[in-house]
């Protein structure tokens, strides 16, 4: 019996003591809160901390899409360090896309953060739920398009150029593919990307017709194979869709899908490849060429600067390689084609003065005829665009109208192996 | 005595029955030590775990806010837990909840997304609910069908149905119902196809409490209960007092996957408002472990649900305040249940240590002094 | 000094939670004797060999094997002192041969050299007398061949204590014989041998010395030349018992059952039920003997309901009633009509009994479905249960409390005075003194032969001749589905029906 009143005064002193950590964790809490509100109103003064939130649809360790994301997160520090502006981040990893998702956009609310970052396209309609509640915070969707036809101030969507980017890589591997036809390693015949990519969505769509395009300013004969894998991230199945292509005669290997296995398996099939948001020399030196990414700090800075300034955030924003949003790894020399730095330099220049369009209308045809007429925008939510023309001044002027792409156009001289959920 | 120098170290010997305070006791005990333990994990990744027992009260219950949350996220986990309940009392092995889960999901979702607008909001509930509810009876009665014809192993067959269904939704994702071409999202429901809140939660909370009662009673005091209970004892008792055992089982199986499937359609109406491949979440496999702690007392659910939902949102919590990762707070989750699961044995036996039996001595002496 | 105990155990308890199942129990047994361990079921005896065994630990008390303590903690140690008990229920793989599991698990050498292991093996068996062929596979044996390869795997295994566990419950009469030829050779060999039993018959014929427990304590050892059966009785039930069942004859038997050919096949196609033809008069126990697994479970189920009839009728006729037949009925539809059925089992609740429910919740079987609406009546049930409680004085806290954790005897109790409340004008039972003590036995027995004078058609599967033989009126005798002959129980014979049971129509050269 004396051993149970031991126990149970033991006990009690557990329980007192996880009462007592109970507060100490409350009070810790709304100290942290106090000082962000005091450090919002301090306006422009140096030494400026804001707290900033993201869901992240994976973690740092998938060497893809979030891991960009990360790099841009420590780009965006440096840079606002020296605008004396600190940047205290909370992270939620490996949300899926769905109510878990508010979850975390609650919880990064009551957390604090002024600014919540949601990295993926399906967050959207999840953090949607939860901005009406926190007026006084920024909401951001990356990738998504929502905030221009919402009713919300607080919401926000931001994306980048990347088919400025895509376009680069298509250029270096068009030099490639002429150096091996003007070799005699190749015909111009056998001039043939395979391209794997995630879903036959807008934004991989118009990835790769830019990338295409690139490599067909090089390399007229070029024709190009894309084998959709139905995921954005699966290491197993990107590389048997780029084995597949290898098979089917393609030289040259590109992707729109988080995984470096499509690299490493044109490094063992001995032909070339481009890379997609992070640089791949490193698994795939024989084989990758370059590669191109978002350099999300771009925008982080500005956003989280324009909020620290008391300003307005533009609610729609999406840059290109002119404002260095879009940004080239760096270029393989060993095997790039001769010349090739300076030729890339010479098209970046063009791209960022405007000279040259990605989607020129004169470089490509649909169904054999020129594009005159293509709508960008769907306003009623059916999906199909039914406002803007997107076809102006011999272009189509892609992530114009909203951030998020809408090139959906397939192109003569590229071929869909599959639909994959098309 | 040398023959003690050679008796086991430890033996176990089963309990006489127990005081039911005591055993609570030891319930309790069991908890503790996994908070202890909790604490030495959070100590080593140097956090301080008071800090972060309270930080998960705190994230979960500490407002309203987190309170709402929190109970969103235990609603879908009682209900699958009372959907499953007579199946595991029938020791039908039901791990398919997941599945039927997904298929009264699927049934809601296709009113939701094409009779939005042409009927009334409250019917269109109505009928999601009630469609969601069959889809998942249905999905459930394919094994129970295969079991009582021909004695199909049920664990495995509903566990392979998930994978079929979660198929489906995949399928209509990326095809039928998708949303933006190629964006592999369905659209979300009109708001007419969303259930309404009750104090800041959507109702589906309500529903489940109703559920609750309904499942205490219909295990106690019905026929069908009755019915469920023999046939889980012994089922050729069940044949010898005239039950259609077959027939129990189908039943009973529709019953429990018309739940899961009334659950699918809470969770894609009330929480997500759109379909997806992931919209169980696992939710079919936790309830296990709930309608087992709750040894299959529906009100007891309440508890377990209510206790795993606080974990899971006080994890999170953790994680945002004090950068604990989710992984550590998993960890802390699987010790308590494990500890919980595990102290049962310890109400049902005793250890035996070598020696221990000196400390009895008195006592044997004393009942030889009596006789 | 005196001859050295090949046994001694000394104040040995074992407890299972709050049953004290030996208390303080002291036991001793030498070389070249047969003991029997006599006592009623659930008195310890096989819970005290269990320690010997190895399978149980004491949580007290002492053990010496030839004068020396020993810890038996597992099977192996048990071994190791040369102790071997053959269990009740044989553990042989059914694909081996008999060889191959009687070295099954041994180390010797390595290397299985299963030539001299058959050597041996016949070695073993022409030594004592065993008839075995060490390479037939265990599922081309009978029961007792069965046995014989476990008391071979003992005696492989050096043992000279052996232990057997109620060896003749599963044996003929001509079985029984043969093995205690065996055992007496054994005995002649100087191995010290237990026989752990109930059947006061066996123990007089066997054994040298008589132990007694009851309720697990020890009553004491005695010489057999010294005893008699009433005075082992005594000493098991701990009061005098009278060991006569009354046998009244009714008067006016009429025809109640009347089965014409009856065949069933079981799931894989094997013929359980073979052309079984007999009738049942109301005002008679028809007993029903047979080796385990002859029919006797099919042959109730048949007429239940519950196993299907590919072939055959059976013919029911109520008490003023026009003969109907019941094949092709339900078992709810059968019950009705009046037919019940109390079996017992080996594991007693598999049929009949909801272990996991109180006595009011098994008394509803017979009713549940009564009434209507949705919801249960639990009123009359439990009124049934108090009755039953009070008339047949079922040892219960409550009639809620599950009849898993009752004691064999008070759950056999309730399934009886179950199936007799509904007061049915056919009543089966199957092995309804299975493990019950004596005197309840003897309850159950009345209540029996209650019911055939009340009218009622009574059949009786019985494990014990000589119960057969004392309490019904005509004894049906199957073996492998057949009815191998109808005798009166008047004037049968024990070897009579033994031979029956193991040769259609009792001819030796089958």
């Amino acid at each position: 019996m004396k051993k149970f009143l031991a126990l149970l005064l033991s006990l009690a002193m557990i329980f007192a003591m996880v009462a007592c950590g109970d507060t100490s964790g409350n009070t810790q809490d709304t100290t942290t809160n106090n000082q962000g509100t005091t450090d919002d109103s301090s306006g422009e003064n140096t030494g400026t901390t804001i707290k900033v939130g993201m869901v992240c649809i994976g973690d740092e360790n998938d060497q893809g899409y979030t891991y960009n994301f990360m790099r841009g997160v420590e780009a965006t520090n440096e840079a606002l360090a020296e605008k004396g502006i600190t940047v205290d981040w909370s992270f939620i990893y490996n949300v899926t896309e769905d109510s878990s998702c508010e979850d975390a956009n609650i919880e990064l609310a009551e957390a604090g953060c002024q600014i919540i970052i949601n990295n993926s396209y399906g967050f959207e309609p999840y953090m949607l739920r939860v901005a009406p509640d926190y007026p006084e915070i920024t909401f951001i969707a990356c990738t998504n398009q929502a905030s221009a036809v919402d009713e919300l101030e607080n919401t926000h969507n931001a994306f980048a150029n990347i088919y400025e980017g895509r376009y680069l890589a298509g250029v270096v591997a068009g030099m490639k593919l002429q150096e091996l036809i003007d070799n005699g390693e190749i015909t111009a015949d056998e001039a043939k990307i395979g391209y794997v990519g995630a879903f036959s969505f807008a934004e991989v769509i118009s990835g790769f017709t830019a990338y295409y395009l690139g490599a067909k300013s090089e390399c007229p004969s070029v024709t190009m194979d894309v084998n959709f894998v139905a995921s954005w991230s699966d290491a197993t199945e990107e590389a048997n869709a780029a084995q597949a292509l290898i098979d089917r005669g393609c030289v040259m290997i590109s992707q729109h899908s988080d995984n470096t296995t499509p690299a490493t398996t044109a490094q063992t099939n001995g032909v070339y490849h481009t890379g997609y948001n992070n640089d791949m020399i490193s698994v795939a030196p024989d084989a990758s060429l370059i590669g191109t990414r978002i350099d999300w700090s771009v925008y982080f800075t500005y956003a989280i600067e324009t909020i620290v300034n008391g300003g307005t955030l533009e609610p729609d924003w999406c840059q290109g390689m002119n404002e260095d949003a879009v940004v080239m790894t760096p270029l393989n020399e060993d095997i790039a084609a001769p010349g090739t730095a300076e030729r890339l330099a010479e098209v970046e220049d063009a791209i960022r003065n405007g000279e040259l369009q990605v989607f020129d209308t004169s470089t490509f045809t649909v169904g054999g005829e020129e594009v005159t007429s293509c709508l960008a925008i769907d306003t009623d939510g059916d999906f199909v665009a039914d406002s803007e023309e997107a076809v102006f001044d011999g272009a189509f002027h892609e992530s114009l109208f909203q951030s998020a792409p809408y090139f959906t156009l397939q192109i003569d001289g590229i071929t869909w192996v599959n639909e994959a959920y098309g | 005595m040398n023959q003690s120098t050679k008796t086991p170290f430890v033996r176990l010997a089963k309990r006489e029955a127990m005081n039911p305070w005591k055993a609570w006791c030891i319930r309790i005990g069991s908890i503790l030590l996994a908070l202890i333990l909790g604490s030495i994990l959070i100590a080593a990744i140097g956090k301080n775990p008071l800090a972060a027992y309270g930080t998960i009260l705190d994230g979960s219950l500490g407002s309203k806010t987190m309170l709402r949350q929190t109970v969103r996220i235990a609603i879908p986990l009682l209900g699958t837990a009372l959907a499953i309940a007579p199946c595991f009392k029938m020791r039908f092995w039901n791990i398919g909840a997941e599945g039927q889960i997904t298929a009264g999901a699927i049934a809601a979702s296709y009113f939701a997304l094409y009779w939005a607008g042409k009927v009334p909001s409250a019917l269109l509930l109505v009928i999601m609910g009630v469609t969601g509810a069959l889809a998942g009876g249905l999905w459930a009665l394919i094994p129970a069908f295969f079991k009582a014809k021909w004695n199909t192993n049920e664990t495995l067959f509903t566990l392979m149905m998930n994978y079929i269904i979660i198929g489906v939704v995949r399928w209509l994702q990326g095809g039928p119902w998708e949303g933006r071409p190629g964006s592999q999202i369905i659209p979300e429901f009109d708001q007419d196809a969303c259930l309404p809140r009750v104090f800041g939660v959507h109702c589906g909370w309500i529903i489940v409490l109703i559920l609750v009662v309904f499942m205490f009673i219909y295990m106690r005091y019905t026929k069908q209960g009755y019915e469920i209970a023999v046939i889980g004892d012994s089922i050729n008792t069940a044949r010898y007092a005239g039950m259609n055992v077959g027939w129990v089982i189908m039943r009973t199986m529709f019953l429990s996957g018309a739940i899961s499937g009334l659950v699918g359609f809470i969770i894609v109406s009330g929480a997500d408002n759109t379909l997806h491949d992931g919209v169980a979440a696992g939710v079919g496999f936790t309830a296990i472990t709930v309608a087992w702690l709750s040894q299959l007392n529906p009100f007891a659910m309440i508890a377990i649900s209510g206790m795993l939902a606080i974990l899971s949102k006080g994890a999170d919590t953790l994680h945002t305040r004090m950068d604990i990762p989710a992984s550590i707070s998993d960890i802390i989750t699987g010790t308590l249940l494990f500890c919980m699961l595990g102290c049962e044995f310890f109400i049902n036996y005793q250890l035996i240590f070598r020696g221990s039996k000196h400390k009895h001595a008195p006592a044997e002496q004393k009942e030889a002094a009596r006789s | 000094m005196e001859t050295v105990c090949a046994i001694e155990m000394r104040n040995i308890t074992k407890r299972f939670g709050s049953v004290t199942a030996n208390d303080h129990i002291d036991f001793s047994l030498n070389h070249g004797e047969i003991l029997a361990l006599l006592g009623e079921n659930g008195s310890g005896k096989t819970t005290l060999m269990n320690m010997l065994a190895g399978i149980y630990f004491p949580d007290e008390g002492e053990i010496f094997v030839n004068g020396k303590p020993a810890s038996i903690r597992s099977p192996k140690d048990a071994y190791d002192n040369r102790i071997g008990m053959i269990h009740q229920h044989y553990k042989l793989v059914d694909v081996f041969t008999a060889a191959e599991n009687i070295v099954l698990g041994l180390h010797e050498g390595g290397k299985l050299n299963i030539k001299a292991a058959n050597e041996k093996v016949r070695a073993i068996c022409e030594k004592y007398g065993f008839d075995i062929d060490p390479t037939q596979k265990i599922y081309d044996m009978s029961v007792s061949q069965k046995q014989t390869v476990e008391i071979i795997k003992v005696l492989y295994r050096g043992a000279d204590i052996l232990i057997l566990d109620e060896p003749t419950a599963v044996l003929t009469p001509q079985e029984t014989d043969k093995l205690f030829a065996i055992l007496r050779n054994m005995k002649a060999d100087g191995k010290a041998i237990v026989i752990i039993t109930h059947k006061l018959h066996e123990v007089m014929d066997l054994s040298d010395r008589v132990t007694v427990l009851r309720k697990g304590e020890y009553i004491g050892t005695v010489p057999t030349s010294d005893t008699s059966p009433q005075a082992l009785t005594d000493m098991m039930v701990g009061r005098a018992v009278t060991l006569n069942i009354d046998r009244p004859r009714y008067e006016h038997p009429e025809q109640r059952l009347e089965l014409q050919g009856v065949t069933c096949f079981d799931a894989e196609g094997v013929k359980k039920l073979d052309n079984v033809s007999f009738t049942a008069l109301g005002g008679e126990i028809l007993g029903i003997a047979g080796i385990a697994g002859s029919g006797q479970k099919e042959l109730l189920e048949a007429i239940a309901g519950l196993y299907p009839i590919s072939s055959g009728s059976i013919l029911y006729s109520p008490e003023g009633k026009a003969p109907s037949n019941l094949v092709g009925k339900t078992p709810m539809q059968i019950k009705k009509a009046g037919v019940a059925m109390a079996f017992v089992p080996e594991d007693r609740l598999g049929m009949g009994l909801v272990g996991s429910m109180g006595m009011t919740g098994n008394m509803m079987l017979r009713s549940w479905r009564k009434g209507k609406g949705i919801f249960v009546n639990r009123k009359d049930p439990n009124a049934l249960a108090l009755q039953v409680w009070k008339d047949l004085e079922v040892v219960t806290p409550s009639t809620e409390f599950p009849v898993r954790r009752l004691s064999g005897g008070n759950v056999q109790k309730v399934l009886v005075g179950r199936e007799i409340a509904s007061s049915p004008s056919v009543l089966m039972t199957a092995y309804a003194v299975r493990g019950l003590d004596i005197n309840t036995s003897y309850t159950i027995y009345n209540l029996m032969t209650e019911q055939k004078m009340r009218g009622t058609a009574v059949l009786f599967v019985g494990e014990d001749l000589d119960v057969l033989l004392e309490l019904c009126d005509r004894i049906l005798v199957l073996c492998g589905g057949k009815v191998s002959g109808i005798v009166d129980a008047r004037t049968a014979s024990k070897e009579e029906i033994g031979l029956l049971m193991t040769h259609i129509g009792g001819k030796e050269e089958a």
